[in-house]
């Protein structure tokens, strides 16, 4: 699986480190870092609650 | 007729029933994991299984491929030791892929607390007369399950404690 620069790039946009953005949306720093470094592949309903947090469309973080 | 085992039995029971409910009141539920931790100890339950009964099918070969004279341990052992075998393998997957330990509760203090769950089994197993017995044939006729529990939880509190964050935040 390809890594997600894009939220990680998203991420660092909003000043929100792994840490916060995980407990806004209720999951553990390792689930952020295995998302973006390609190691874990989201459900939708997860991909939802980021792109909800990091104000971007499913499409700008999760299409390739 | 001696009944101090059912009763410490008992006794275990109740104290891990308050302790417990007791975290369940300062931090909440204690399995609260997220999708990917769900996944992490699915997969880790089916290793776990497969441990237990690769332990259980061994002491069988063994037994038969000896033609019934010997076998590495009895029934009752082995029953113990497959829980624990598999409890431990579970936790070491699970703790691998920070998968064990629920997202409200705070590592540190759950270490201290599988310690001293750890140490009190160990103590206690020292009150049995017979911690370890050897009888004939080879075969372990009886290991305290309080040594093994102890020995277990010891493990898994050395895990958690020792594993290191291999892909903190960048």
């Amino acid at each position: 699986m390809m890594k997600n620069l894009k939220l990680k790039a998203a991420r660092a946009a909003l000043d929100m480190s792994q840490q916060e953005l995980a407990d806004k949306i209720g999951v553990s720093r390792q689930t952020i870092n295995a998302i973006e470094k390609g190691d874990y592949n989201p459900t939708i309903k997860l991909c939802l609650a980021i792109c909800k947090e990091l104000n971007k469309t499913l499409d700008e973080l999760f299409w390739e | 007729m001696d009944m101090r085992n059912e009763i410490m039995f008992c006794v275990g029971l109740v104290v891990v029933m308050v302790i417990i409910s007791a975290i369940r009141k300062k931090y909440g539920k204690i399995g609260a994991y997220d999708e990917r931790q769900m996944e992490v100890r699915l997969k880790a339950s089916a290793m776990a299984y497969k441990a237990a009964l690769a332990l259980i099918l061994a002491n069988g070969f063994v037994y038969v491929f000896s033609g019934k004279k010997f076998s590495l341990m009895d029934p009752y052992n082995t029953a113990v030791l497959c829980i624990c075998v598999s409890v431990l393998v579970f936790a070491a997957k699970c703790i691998e892929n920070d998968a064990y330990i629920g997202l409200n509760i705070n590592a540190k203090k759950y270490s201290m607390l599988l310690f001293a769950v750890g140490a009190l089994n160990i103590v206690s197993s020292a009150a049995d007369k017979n911690i370890i017995s050897f009888v004939t044939n080879g075969v372990i006729m009886y290991i305290s399950p309080q040594l093994m529990l102890g020995i277990l939880f010891l493990l898994v509190a050395v895990m958690i404690t020792t594993r290191k964050d291999k892909d903190g935040e960048r």
